[in-house]
């Protein structure tokens, strides 16, 4: 089965900080890809890059067969990208409502679709359509998450991306939140690429397993593989992979 | 050119230009104040001059506010009519005294800048350019108020001729005494820009986040810049009310303000002779009715925008960046690296480090808990490190220590002393140093990044430097000698002279450690000092940090690299999702299973707290109280 | 007084109109477009001279906004893109040098003396209620500022690109990756206020007469009116203006014309000193 996305030797940061060097990943469609690596590994510069927030220095991003290193990133969301980024990054000023709509931003969606894509993200979370006039800055911060997934499905996209969704939420709503991130995998069969800190919880969902450190790819392969936990662990825990 | 000769060189221009530049500057004065007298210039020249003159006093003030402090001011042309008027009400109704007149008008202009810069400069940006442009606005009013006193919107007419000490000044004597004024005003101006108060200008300019955790107080240097600013436009005032003996309200309109914006943004805006080419440009050129009537306007607007957009370091800048060109040409730059070859170990004198005690601190924000109940103590001659997974509240611990945010419970100490609920300066000025996750450096050479940390420490005051008195000619001696052996203890001293914000990253770390350590810390306070470092770098560093420990210095490190934290650490303290988890030594932690657990698994059940607050938070909350937001990152 | 009500009304008016062209482009860039003063009074005496030609009110009107458009695409292309982002507050620097090259171009192509700016409706004066009379054109205007705050209002609560400018002013990078464009936004709100600004113009024109150098004083008023009304706020424009100028008119009512500056610089500082955020302020400060 031919990747979603395909990621080949990817090296960006910030200025001349370079964060992550020559990572290379792919995604399949109805598969969790997962990116793990210690607090500073690159994780969250992956993304970025991936999405276009960042510079890619050199390597290549292929998203359904086309080449998009160069696209800029507000293109990418008509390509079929939906991306949470961390810290539940919704617009808190704007209404539950408003932030969905800006969910279909610039897709040239009539109005008649509007709700009905309204009500397909109010049936997945019904708490939503309750507070939809609500400031989302009002919200729990379990709830603006699922709001801040809700408005990167909007869009209906091919490829999820997921960095740390479940930081600083309760145990029980971070259940709720994978259950749904696998829900979207078996039954809409999207593509997902999650950054998660909590290992087990990850290893629990993921299909597939990529290792940063230091900004590089130190193990890449399947999620069930034996001993899998103990190279995390040690990668966590002890010196950088120098 | 090796580096030894580019030293030797650039000590021998340092060395020219400390002798050059005021013989040349007296000489230049001195041919201005003797030419009528030598029959070189005629009546018509004496006043052209004298306006350039007068013109490059009111924009020197704008270089001060707009240049060095960053916040752009139109009020020169009411601080100019100021101390007109001030000047004309005295001279025709009081005594007439131009040296009286000076001072008079000086206090006026320094009165007027608080009274407008007290509001003004609390919200900055186009809030203070607002409040500034419409004290130009007010001019006509005030003086039609006082119609009786200044002459309401007819004019003010039959100022007498200058008079000091009962002498009368004919036309030569009024000039004379312009020029000298202008070539002194000009010598405190100079003094003031190239000092260590100019630096710390520039540095917050760059960042006020950086300044204040450098003990600058943000607010108080603008308010000072600001004030400053009103004098030199004031005294300009007073020889433009005896010049042509008449004043009236539309000589200081809102055009006048554009033309000395103009100059200023022609000439340099922290330039400081750049002030006089952009006068005279000005006043030779657009300003000069005869010439260009009408098209005035057009000229002012246009050359703002076309310098504005294409030179916006001015002429003067523009000369810079060509000489600083022409010197480079051919060498390198951007691959100095501080000295491995020498691998000295540091050692550096010894730090009276401090207790720091942290009780019960909580922090939120908005409804999310940031950081509950965290205590812990950090001693001096210890290195502490503070490690958790993301969102853990970490950084939002330093920098509630630094002062960034405010406690919501609990408190913080140093030696015993409170920090907590003092303002972030004040709790530099305690001794807390700190480093950033980017670093923060301003475009300084090495040498003045370091010594940045004292303007605080030794302090001396506006008018010690702008005269160049004992207490500041002391400070400097003592930022020199410290800062030499500050930048020998780490390394540095190779790269002195470099541009702290070309070096690499793990030079630019390095150099972030020693300013701290030039601030004479009580503690140091590092956040992810290793991150984005390659081994190589990160054993020169270690060394660094492990010196301030053999110092005495207190030591508290956030830390992601664990491997780093088991070398260097003495304790750990581990927080997740804002509470301490546990402390110990660093093996025991690293076998913790809690520990393990808040790495690797999932969180305990009842704890729903903060997300990840990282610099960018810091920058926003800094923000929200220093009033400005030029804060940069790199 | 219910004169003098109504005149404060109109001239508050002014003031609101330039307060919310000001917070059009500052929702969108972040830059307040210090030449929106001088847009309005130029499109004044360009008002004068197309009625001087014989052209009837709606092809004027045409006329207006494509200039305005014009003018306003020059500008950001010469004076705002070049140095987005720049800081230093260039964008200052260079909005006040257009403002000062519309000037200087109307002191060349007009005499500098005010000239009355024909009313496309009526000019008989309407006695009020109570005594005293009042001009259509001052009501008109009146009616004017209020349905153009209501409709920037509307547009930035109610429609699509009005949500992706207040989120965008929120979070950038967050608007970016759902496909909202910063540049292009900032891009087409600039144009647009520029034909907003020229289009109000005969509006304007016929209460204040066209006089260059109002374009200062109305450009630091609506400054002052955002500072007041709260940086983004489009209600908060119309009513800190209204409310300006009902002060400015009581005052030369009752006090004398040279305190009415005064007066409004002292609500300007005490607002600044008590409320930085505005009377009705929602946007943080931030970039700017």
């Amino acid at each position: 089965m031919s990747s979603i996305l395909e990621v080949t030797g990817l090296t960006s940061g910030y200025g001349d900080l370079t964060v992550v060097r020559d990572v290379s990943l792919s995604v399949a469609p109805a598969t969790i890809t997962a990116v793990l690596g210690r607090n500073g590994a690159g994780k969250t510069t992956t993304l970025k890059a991936i999405a276009g927030l960042l510079p890619v220095g050199s390597g290549e991003i292929t998203f359904k067969g086309e080449l998009i290193t160069k696209v800029p990133a507000y293109r990418r969301r008509a390509l079929g990208f939906g991306f949470v980024q961390e810290n539940k990054r919704v617009f808190k000023r704007r209404s539950v409502e408003e932030n969905l709509i800006m969910g279909l931003y610039g897709l040239g969606v009539k109005r008649r679709e509007e709700e009905e894509r309204l009500e397909e993200a109010y049936t997945r979370f019904p708490i939503l359509k309750e507070r939809r006039k609500l400031p989302a800055g009002f919200l729990s911060g379990g709830q603006q998450q699922m709001l801040a997934i809700a408005v990167s499905l909007l869009n209906h996209p091919s490829l999820l991306m997921l960095d740390e969704p479940s930081s600083g939420l309760a145990p029980s709503i971070v259940a709720e939140v994978m259950q749904t991130v696998q829900g979207l995998r078996d039954v809409d069969g999207l593509a997902v690429l999650l950054i998660e800190q909590a290992v087990d919880t990850t290893l629990a969902v993921a299909d597939h397993v990529v290792l940063l450190d230091v900004g590089r790819v130190v193990h890449s392969g399947p999620a069930d593989q034996p001993g899998l936990r103990k190279i995390v662990e040690a990668a966590y825990m002890a010196a950088p992979a120098a | 050119m090796t580096r030894a000769e580019s030293m030797v060189s650039a000590a021998r221009s340092s060395r020219i230009k400390s002798v050059l530049l005021p013989v040349g500057w007296v000489v230049i004065s001195a041919l201005l104040i003797f030419a009528p007298s030598l029959h070189l210039v005629n009546a018509l020249w004496m006043r052209q001059i004298m306006l350039v003159a007068l013109l490059a006093l009111v924009v020197s003030g704008l270089n001060l506010s707009f240049g060095f402090a960053g916040e752009l001011s139109f009020a020169s042309a009411a601080m100019y009519a100021a101390g007109a008027y001030a000047t004309g009400y005295l001279a025709m109704s009081v005594v007439n005294d131009l040296a009286l007149a000076l001072v008079i008008s000086a206090v006026v202009g320094l009165i007027l800048g608080l009274l407008s810069g007290i509001p003004g400069l609390r919200l900055g940006g186009w809030m203070l350019a607002t409040a500034s442009f419409f004290l130009v606005l007010l001019v006509p009013d005030v003086v039609n108020i006082f119609k009786a006193q200044l002459g309401g919107s007819q004019g003010m007419s039959g100022i007498p001729l200058a008079q000091i000490f009962g002498f009368e000044l004919g036309d030569t004597g009024l000039y004379v005494a312009a020029i000298v004024v202008t070539s002194l005003w000009f010598i405190l101006f100079r003094n003031l820009a190239i000092s260590r108060t100019g630096r710390a200008f520039s540095v917050l300019r760059q960042s006020p986040i950086l300044a204040s955790s450098l003990g600058m107080s943000v607010y108080g240097l603008k308010l000072k810049a600001y004030a400053l600013a009103g004098l030199p436009a004031a005294l300009a005032g007073t020889f433009f009310a005896y010049l042509d003996g008449f004043l009236a309200p539309d000589l200081f309109g809102l055009s006048f303000s554009i033309a000395v914006l103009a100059a200023s943004i022609l000439g340099g805006k922290r330039s400081i002779y750049g002030v006089f080419i952009g006068a005279a440009i000005m006043q030779l050129g657009p300003m000069n009715t005869a010439i260009f009537g009408n098209y005035a306007f057009i000229a002012y607007g246009v050359l703002l925008v076309a310098v504005g957009v294409l030179l916006p370091g001015g002429i003067a800048g523009f000369v810079q960046q060509i000489r600083s060109r022409l010197r480079n040409r051919g060498g390198k730059r951007s691959t100095v690296r501080r000295s491995n070859e020498t691998a000295v170990i540091p050692v550096l004198e010894p730090l009276a480090g401090q207790k720091l005690q942290v009780a019960g601190v909580s922090k939120r924000f908005g409804g999310v808990q940031a950081l509950t109940e965290v205590t812990f103590e950090a001693n001096p001659g210890e290195v502490v490190a503070l490690i958790g997974p993301n969102g853990s509240g970490k950084t939002t611990l330093l920098n509630v220590i630094s002062g960034f945010y405010k406690v919501d419970e609990g408190e913080v100490r140093l030696g015993g002393e409170k920090l907590s609920g003092k303002s972030s300066h004040r709790i530099a000025q305690a001794g807390v140093m700190r480093t950033f996750q980017t670093p923060l450096v301003a475009e300084l050479t090495v040498r003045d990044t370091v010594a940045t940390a004292r303007f605080s420490r030794d302090r001396a005051s506006i008018v010690e430097t702008m005269l160049r008195l004992p207490r500041y000619t002391r400070a400097v001696r003592r930022d020199r000698s410290e800062v030499d052996a500050v930048l020998a203890a780490t390394g540095l001293s190779d790269v002195a002279n470099e541009d702290a914000t070309s070096l690499p990253l793990g030079t630019r770390r390095i150099l972030e450690l020693a300013r701290a350590l030039a601030g004479n810390p009580s503690l140091v306070l590092l956040d992810e000092v290793a991150s984005g470092l390659d081994e190589e770098e990160i054993q020169a560093l270690s060394e660094v940090i492990r010196a301030i420990r053999s110092a005495g210095g207190t030591v508290l490190l956030v830390e992601h690299n664990f491997a780093l934290v088991r070398d260097l650490a003495d304790r750990v303290v581990v927080l997740s999702q804002g509470r301490l988890v546990t402390q110990g030594p660093p093996e025991q932690i690293a076998t913790h299973p809690e520990v393990l657990q808040h790495y690797l698994g999932e969180a305990p059940a009842e704890t729903v707290a903060a997300g990840a607050y990282d610099i960018d938070d810091v920058v926003g909350e800094a923000e929200h109280f220093l009033g400005e937001g030029a804060s940069s990152r790199e | 007084m219910l004169v003098t009500l109504i005149s404060g009304l109109s001239l508050g008016s002014i003031y609101s109109l330039v307060a919310v062209g000001y917070n059009l482009t500052m929702l969108t860039s972040l830059v307040a477009n210090f030449a929106y003063a001088a847009f309005i009074v130029t499109g004044m005496y360009l008002t004068v001279f197309l009625y001087s030609l014989g052209l009837n009110f709606g092809l004027i009107f045409a006329i207006l906004i494509a200039v305005g458009a014009i003018v306003a695409l020059i500008e950001y292309l010469v004076a705002i893109r070049p140095i987005q982002g720049r800081g230093d507050h260039a964008e200052l620097v260079t909005t006040v040098g257009i403002t000062t090259v519309l000037q200087g171009l109307l002191y060349l192509g007009t005499a500098s003396d005010a000239q009355a700016v024909p009313f496309f409706g009526s000019n008989s004066m309407i006695d009020m209620f109570g005594g005293g009379r009042t001009s259509p054109a001052e009501l008109t205007l009146i009616a004017v500022a209020v349905v153009v705050a209501l409709g920037a209002h509307f547009w930035a609560t109610r429609t699509r690109t009005g949500l992706a400018a207040l989120s965008q002013s929120e979070d950038r990078d967050a608007a970016l990756i759902l496909g909202v464009h910063p540049a292009r936004m900032s891009f087409i709100m600039f144009v647009f206020s520029g034909a907003l600004g020229f289009a109000l113009a005969p509006f304007v024109g016929p209460v204040t007469f066209a006089i260059v150098s109002v374009a200062s004083v109305l450009a630091i008023k609506g400054f002052v009116v955002l500072a007041i009304g709260g940086l983004g706020n489009q209600l908060g424009a119309l009513m800190a203006g209204l409310a300006l100028g009902i002060v400015e008119a009581l005052v030369v009512r009752y006090a004398d014309v040279a305190y009415q500056n005064i007066a409004v610089f002292g609500i300007f500082i005490a607002v600044l000193l008590f409320r930085p955020q505005g009377l009705f302020g929602v946007i943080r400060e931030r970039a700017v």
